[in-house]
C-alpha cells in the first residue's frame, strides 16, 4: 500500500515538469473560457441588467422555447445539419486532393503560387464575398444572366428568388472560400511523411494511385478524424454569414438558406433580450457535445489513439 | 512522389490553375471594382473592363493616411506578439498532452476541448477583461481576448507530435539524460517544423483578420488596427441595410450616405494586400522548414 | 495541483468580475438620495430666487451617441460642454461616439458591465425591453427637481408616449414626430417626360409619369428599392411593430387591432407593384439589392423611390441624390406612437440619475449647450454662412466624413435649438413645428406594445415577415400565390395570438386613458 503510493508520487514526480509546460495554457483557458462559461446561466434566467448574473430570476427553460415552439424548427434543424455534413464530407476530401496535387507538384515556385493564391478568398471577407457572388449572379446586371447563359442560348433566371440552385451555390461558396485554409492544414502533415515509405513502396512496384491509398491516406487518417470530430462538435452551429450575407437575406430562399443562427440572428433582432440569445448557444453547444461525445466514443472503440479525449 | 512523369505534372498543374483561376478571378474583378467609378459600378453592374476608371475609393480612405498606417503598424505589431505568445503556450500544451504515458491525458484532453463546444457569450467575457484585467483602451485587448490560445490549434498540434514522431525518438534523448524541456526544443520542435510553420500562418492570420476584439475593447481611435479601421465601415452599411426597426428610423431622419460599393471593395483590397505580400517570403521558411522537417524524419 | 489552482484562480476572479454587476443599483438610490436631501436643503436656502446648482459635489456624466468621431473630437467637444455645465452644476460631460452598426453591441456591454454609463440615445424599439430588463431608470423621481423644464415643458401626451404604466421613462426627443409617405423622383427627367405631374395623389396615379420615364430613359429604372425594401405607402398605426395594427389610424373610431398583411389595401399594393415589375417599371429580384435607393438616383440608375416626406425632405434629397427632386406626398400627415422614435434614456448604472437628469434637462433647453454638442465648435466643426439667421456649413476644406465630429441633429434631444445647416430653409424648425401640429393623431398614440407574453410567437412571425414582406413589397414575388402563403404562415407561427394579445392590451389602456 504505502510503496504503491509512494511509486505513484514518484511517477507524478517525473511528470511535473510536464504538468509545469501545460500551466500558462491552462490558466488562459480558466480565465478566457471556464469562468465567462459561467454566464451561460443567462440562458436559464429573466437577465435583469440591474440585478445582474447572480441575482436575476430564473425562468427554467422558457428561453429555450421559441427554438422548439414553432414550425421553422424542423427546417432550421435540417438545413444546418444536412449543410453541415455535405460540407464537412465535400470540404475533407477537395482539402485531401487538392493537398496532394498540390505535394506532387514538381517547380517550387508554381507550388508557392498555387499555394498563395488558393489561400485568397480565405482572406476576403464573407460581406464581401456576397457582393461578388452579387456580381455574377444579379438578375439585371449579373455575368450569368449576362454574358455565360445567352452563350449557350438560355433565358436569364432569377437567382435571388429561385431556391433550388441555393444548395449547390451555398456549397460551392464554402468550399471555395476554407480550401486554401483546411488544405494547408493537410499538406503539413503531408510533407511530414517519411519519404522512405514511398521510395519502399516504388521497389515493391506500387503505382501512385495505391501509393495514396496505402501511405498518404492512412497517415493523414489522424488529422481527418480529429478534424471531423471537430466539426462535429460545431454541427450545430452555422456561418452566419455565408448563409445570411450571400443570398443578400432574400426572403424567398429562405426554406433553404434559414439556418439555426439565421433564425435566432431574425428572430432576436432589435428583441433586446441576451436570455434568449444565451439559449440558443447554449442548446446548439449541448447537441455538438453529445453528438461528439457519441463520435468520440466510437472513435475510441476502433482505434484508441485517434480519440479526442 | 516518386513517379513525377512529365503527362502526370502536366496534368496537376492544369488541375490547380483551374482552381487558382476561380481563386483569382473574383479578386481581380474585386480590384478592379475599387477602381471603377461608382456611378458606372451601380448602374451597370460589376465588371472587368469598366467603362470609368476612378481613384475616389482609395482618396477617400487615404484621406487621413496616418490613422491607416498606424493602423497597420498596430495590425503588424499585434499579429508578430499575438503569433509568437501563442505558438508558445500551444506548444506547451500540446507536447505533454501527446505523451501516450501522461497520468491523466484524457481529462486534460477534455478540459481543452470542451472549449470549444461550450461558452459564455460576450457579455460574462467583456466584464471578465474589463472589471478584471482593466484590458480596455489597451493594446492587450488586442492580444489576449479568444486568441491568444485555441483549442483547435493545440489538437492540431497534439495529433501532429503523436502520428510524426516516434516514441522511440523521445525516449531515446530521455536516456541519454535529457529533461522535458530540452527534448522539446531539441528533438520535438527539429522534427514538427511544418505544423509550427502552419499553425504560425494560421493564428497569424487570425491575428490580423481580427477586429471583434478591436471593436468590443477599443474605443480610442488611436489605438485602432487596421481591420477595426476597415471594418467599422462595413458594419454601419450592414446595419442600415439591416431591414431593422432601427434602421429605418436611421433611414427616416436622414437619408444616410452610406460608403460606397467601390469604398467597401478598397477595404477589402487593403486588408488582403499586405498578406499577399508578405505570405510568398514567409513561404521561403515554410518550405525550407518542411524540407528539414522532413529529412530528420 | 490543476484544481487547486483552478479553484483559488476562479474563485478570486469570479468575485472581482461579477461583484461590479449589482453595484449601479445598490449604490445609487443610496447616494443620491443623499444628494437629494443636501439639494433639498440648498432648495430651501435660496427659495427666493433661481436655485444654485454650482456648489452641488463635482460629478461625471457620460453621455453615449451613436455616428463615429474621433477620440479628440470628442474630448474637445465635452470639454465646451463642461465648460457651460460646470459652472452651473459643477457637472463634467463626456461624450462617447461610437458607430451605428456597433451601437446595440456596445449599450448592451456597457450596461451590463457596470462601467460607467449616465445618459444615453437609443431608438424607439428597444423601450419597453429595456424598461422589463431594467437597463433603465424611470423619471419621475427626478424630474421635479432636477427637470423642471423638460417636465413643464414637453406635452403631456408627448410623455404618455415614453410612459410606462404612468411612469416616465425616457425623454421624447423634439424633432419632427409625424410622417406622409410619399414619392420622390428626379425633377429633370420628369419635367422631360411632359407628362403633367401636378396632380398626383395615390401610388396609381404614378403610372403615367413612370411609364413615360420608361420610354423616355429606357435603361433607368423608374422605380428603385431602397436596400431591398420598399416602403408602403398607408396610414397603418403598426402599434409597436411585430404584428397587429390599426389599418387606418387617421379614423379614431377604429380600434380593432388587425393582421395588416390581410388587409385589402395591402393585397392591392402589392399586386401593383408585382404588375410594375412586370411592365418593367421595377427592376426584378429588388429585394436583394444592397445599394440604398438614394445611391441609385445619384449613380442615374433610378428615377424615383417612395420615401418618408418632411419639411425639408426636397434639400435633404438633393443632398444624398445630388440631384433637384420633385416629392409627392401620397398619405396625410399622421402621428402614432412610433413617430416619436429617438428617445433619451437614464441608464441603470448612472451612479446619480439626478444629476444625469439636469444634464438632459439642460440640453434640451440651452441652445449654447445644445449647439455645441450637436455642431462642435465655431471655426472647426462649422462655420456661420449667415450669422443672422444662425445659418451654418463646414469650414474650408473640411466636410461630413473629415470633420471628425458629424452632426446629427435629430438624434439629440432638442433640434429645434440647433443652427440650421445651409441649404435647408432658415426657418425649418418653425415648419417642422407647424407641421408636427397638423399631423392626425392616431388614437391609439401613448399606448405601448409589451411583446413578453408573447415572444415565441414574436420570433417565429419576425423570421416569416422576413421570409414575405420585402420581396412582396418590391414585387419580387407574385402575390397571387405567396400572399396566402404568407398569410398561412403567420397563423402557424402564432400570428393570432399576437393580435389577442395587442388587442386585450390597447383595450386595457383605453380604459384606463379615456
Amino acid at each position: 500500500m504505502t510503496t504503491k503510493k509512494h511509486n505513484f508520487l514518484k511517477k507524478l514526480k517525473s511528470y511535473l515538469p510536464l504538468y509545469l509546460m501545460m500551466v500558462p495554457g491552462a490558466v488562459y483557458l480558466i480565465i478566457n473560457n471556464y469562468i465567462p462559461m459561467t454566464g451561460i446561466v443567462i440562458a436559464f434566467e429573466q437577465f435583469n441588467y440591474g440585478k445582474g448574473m447572480w441575482g436575476s430570476p430564473l425562468i427554467g427553460f422558457k428561453n429555450f422555447e421559441f427554438l422548439f415552439k414553432t414550425k421553422d424548427a424542423w427546417v432550421i434543424t435540417r438545413n444546418t445539419l444536412l449543410y453541415n455534413i455535405v460540407f464537412i464530407v465535400l470540404g475533407t476530401v477537395c482539402a485531401i486532393a487538392v493537398a496532394i496535387l498540390l505535394n506532387e507538384i514538381r517547380s517550387t515556385r508554381a507550388k508557392k503560387l498555387y499555394q498563395t493564391t488558393i489561400l485568397i478568398p480565405f482572406l476576403i471577407s464573407i460581406v464581401v464575398v456576397s457582393y461578388l457572388a452579387y456580381a455574377f449572379l444579379s438578375t439585371d446586371s449579373g455575368f450569368i444572366n449576362k454574358t455565360i447563359l445567352p452563350l449557350f442560348g438560355k433565358e436569364p433566371i432569377s437567382w435571388y428568388t429561385t431556391p433550388k440552385y441555393w444548395p449547390y451555390i451555398l456549397t460551392l461558396v464554402h468550399i471555395w472560400k476554407g480550401l486554401g485554409y483546411n488544405c494547408i492544414i493537410y499538406y503539413a502533415t503531408l510533407v511530414g511523411i517519411d519519404r522512405g515509405y514511398y521510395e519502399a513502396a516504388v521497389i515493391d512496384g506500387a503505382n501512385r494511385w495505391q501509393q495514396v491509398v496505402h501511405i498518404t491516406l492512412p497517415s493523414l487518417k489522424p488529422t481527418i478524424i480529429t478534424l471531423t470530430l471537430m466539426s462535429i462538435g460545431r454541427i450545430f452551429y452555422s456561418d452566419f454569414g455565408l448563409f445570411y450575407q450571400v443570398p443578400m437575406n432574400s426572403g424567398p430562399l429562405l426554406d433553404v438558406t434559414n439556418t439555426i443562427d439565421t433564425y435566432v440572428y431574425r428572430g432576436l433582432m432589435s428583441l433586446n433580450n441576451i436570455s434568449m440569445a444565451s439559449a440558443a448557444g447554449v442548446y446548439q453547444s449541448l447537441i455538438g457535445f453529445l453528438l461528439v461525445l457519441t463520435a468520440n466514443f466510437v472513435v475510441k472503440k476502433l482505434s484508441k489513439e485517434n480519440a479526442l479525449f | 512522389m516518386v513517379d513525377r512523369s512529365k503527362g502526370f505534372q502536366i496534368v496537376a498543374n492544369l488541375i490547380m490553375i483551374i482552381l487558382v483561376l476561380c481563386c483569382i478571378v473574383p479578386f481581380i474583378l474585386l480590384v478592379v471594382s475599387s477602381f471603377t467609378k461608382e456611378t458606372s459600378l451601380i448602374r451597370y453592374g460589376y465588371s472587368f473592363f469598366p467603362r470609368e476608371i476612378d481613384f475616389a475609393a482609395y482618396k477617400y480612405l487615404l484621406v487621413d493616411s496616418t490613422d491607416i498606417l498606424r493602423g497597420y503598424a498596430i495590425s503588424a505589431f499585434v499579429t508578430v506578439v499575438g503569433t509568437l505568445a501563442n505558438l508558445t503556450i500551444t506548444t506547451l500544451f500540446a507536447y505533454p498532452l501527446s505523451r501516450r504515458d501522461l497520468p491523466g491525458r484524457g481529462i486534460l484532453a477534455f478540459f481543452l476541448f470542451f472549449t470549444m463546444l461550450f461558452n459564455g457569450g460576450l457579455v460574462p467575457s467583456y466584464i471578465m477583461w474589463t472589471q478584471t484585467f482593466h484590458i480596455k483602451n489597451t493594446i492587450a485587448a488586442l492580444l489576449f481576448p479568444n486568441l491568444m490560445m485555441g483549442a483547435f490549434y493545440v489538437i492540431m498540434m497534439r495529433t501532429y507530435f503523436t502520428t510524426n514522431i516516434p516514441d522511440a525518438v523521445i525516449e531515446a534523448a530521455r536516456i541519454d539524460g535529457a529533461g522535458e524541456l530540452r527534448i522539446l526544443w531539441q528533438v520535438v520542435l527539429p522534427m514538427s517544423i511544418p505544423i509550427i510553420a502552419t499553425l504560425a500562418l494560421l493564428v497569424g492570420l487570425n491575428y490580423w483578420n481580427d477586429w471583434l476584439n478591436g471593436l468590443y475593447y477599443i474605443s480610442d481611435d488611436k489605438l485602432y488596427s487596421i481591420q477595426v479601421l476597415l471594418n467599422r465601415m462595413l458594419l454601419d452599411v450592414q446595419f442600415l441595410l439591416s431591414n431593422s426597426e432601427a434602421a429605418k428610423t436611421l433611414q427616416q431622419n436622414e437619408d444616410f450616405v452610406l460608403p460606397s460599393t467601390g469604398i467597401r471593395m478598397a477595404v477589402a483590397v487593403m486588408g488582403a494586400l499586405p498578406i499577399l505580400v508578405v505570405y510568398p517570403f514567409f513561404q521561403k521558411y515554410f518550405v525550407k522548414g518542411i524540407v528539414i522537417g522532413a529529412v530528420k524524419g | 495541483m490543476k484544481k487547486f489552482l483552478a479553484a483559488v484562480l476562479s474563485g478570486a476572479l469570479l468575485v472581482s468580475a461579477f461583484a461590479g454587476c449589482g453595484n449601479g443599483e445598490t449604490s445609487s438610490p443610496a447616494s443620491s438620495a443623499a444628494e437629494n436631501s443636501t439639494n433639498a436643503s440648498s432648495a430651501v436656502a435660496s427659495s427666493t430666487g433661481e436655485k444654485d446648482f454650482s456648489t452641488q459635489e463635482p460629478y461625471t456624466v457620460k453621455l453615449l451617441i451613436p455616428g463615429d468621431a474621433s477620440t479628440e473630437a470628442c474630448k474637445e467637444i465635452s470639454d465646451a460642454a463642461t465648460a457651460i455645465l460646470k459652472e452651473k452644476f459643477n457637472t463634467t460631460l463626456d461624450i462617447m461616439r461610437v458607430g451605428f452598426g456597433s451601437y446595440p453591441d456596445q449599450v448592451n456591454l456597457m450596461l451590463s458591465s457596470g462601467e460607467k454609463l449616465d445618459l444615453m440615445y437609443n431608438n424607439r424599439d428597444i423601450f419597453v425591453s429595456a424598461i422589463n430588463n431594467g437597463q433603465i431608470v424611470a423619471l419621475d423621481e427626478y424630474l421635479p427637481e432636477y427637470g423642471p423644464d423638460i417636465l413643464t415643458q414637453i406635452p403631456e401626451e408627448r410623455w404618455a408616449t415614453t410612459s410606462l404604466q404612468g411612469k416616465k421613462y425616457a425623454l421624447p426627443a423634439n424633432k419632427e414626430i409625424a410622417v406622409s409617405w410619399g414619392f420622390s423622383c428626379v425633377k429633370e427627367m420628369a419635367d422631360a417626360t411632359e407628362v403633367d405631374y401636378s396632380n398626383i395623389k395615390t401610388e396609381d396615379d404614378l403610372v403615367p409619369l413612370l411609364e413615360a420615364v420608361k420610354e423616355k430613359y429606357p435603361d433607368v429604372w423608374p422605380v428603385v428599392p431602397g436596400g431591398g425594401n420598399m416602403t408602403i405607402m398607408n396610414t397603418e398605426d403598426n402599434l409597436g411593430g411585430d404584428l397587429g395594427s390599426l389599418v387606418d389610424c387617421t379614423n379614431p373610431d377604429d380600434l380593432t387591432v388587425v393582421n395588416y398583411f390581410a388587409s385589402d389595401y395591402y393585397k392591392e399594393v402589392v399586386t401593383r407593384r408585382y404588375d410594375w415589375v412586370q411592365k418593367g417599371l421595377i427592376p426584378p429580384d429588388s429585394s436583394s439589392t444592397s445599394d440604398t435607393s438614394a445611391t441609385q438616383i445619384a449613380a442615374g440608375r433610378g428615377f424615383g423611390q417612395f420615401c418618408n416626406t418632411k419639411p425639408g425632405i426636397e434639400v435633404e434629397q438633393k443632398r444624398s441624390t445630388t440631384k433637384d427632386m420633385l416629392v409627392f406626398t401620397l398619405t396625410p400627415v399622421y402621428t402614432t406612437t412610433n413617430r416619436v422614435d429617438i428617445l433619451w434614456y437614464v441608464a441603470h448604472n448612472s451612479e446619480n440619475p439626478g444629476r444625469t437628469v439636469q444634464v438632459l434637462n439642460e440640453l434640451y433647453i440651452n441652445p449654447e449647450l445644445e449647439n455645441i454638442c450637436i455642431n462642435g465648435i465655431e471655426g472647426k466643426y462649422y462655420e456661420f454662412a449667415d450669422k443672422e439667421n444662425n445659418v451654418i456649413r463646414y469650414p474650408e476644406g473640411v466636410d461630413g466624413t473629415t470633420v471628425g465630429y458629424p452632426a446629427y441633429p435629430w438624434a439629440w434631444p432638442n433640434e429645434f435649438l440647433s443652427f440650421v445647416w445651409e441649404g435647408d430653409p432658415a426657418n425649418i424648425w418653425e415648419e417642422t413645428a407647424a407641421w408636427n401640429e397638423s399631423a392626425i393623431v392616431s388614437p391609439a398614440t401613448g399606448y405601448t406594445w409589451d411583446n413578453a407574453n408573447v415572444l415565441n410567437q414574436v420570433t417565429a412571425v419576425r423570421n416569416v415577415r422576413n421570409k414575405y414582406e420585402n420581396a412582396l413589397a418590391t414585387g419580387s414575388i407574385d402575390p397571387a400565390e405567396a400572399l396566402p402563403a404568407f398569410l398561412k404562415e403567420l397563423e402557424e407561427a402564432g400570428g393570432n395570438d399576437i393580435i389577442a394579445e395587442k388587442q386585450k392590451q390597447l383595450d386595457e389602456w383605453l380604459a384606463a386613458n379615456k
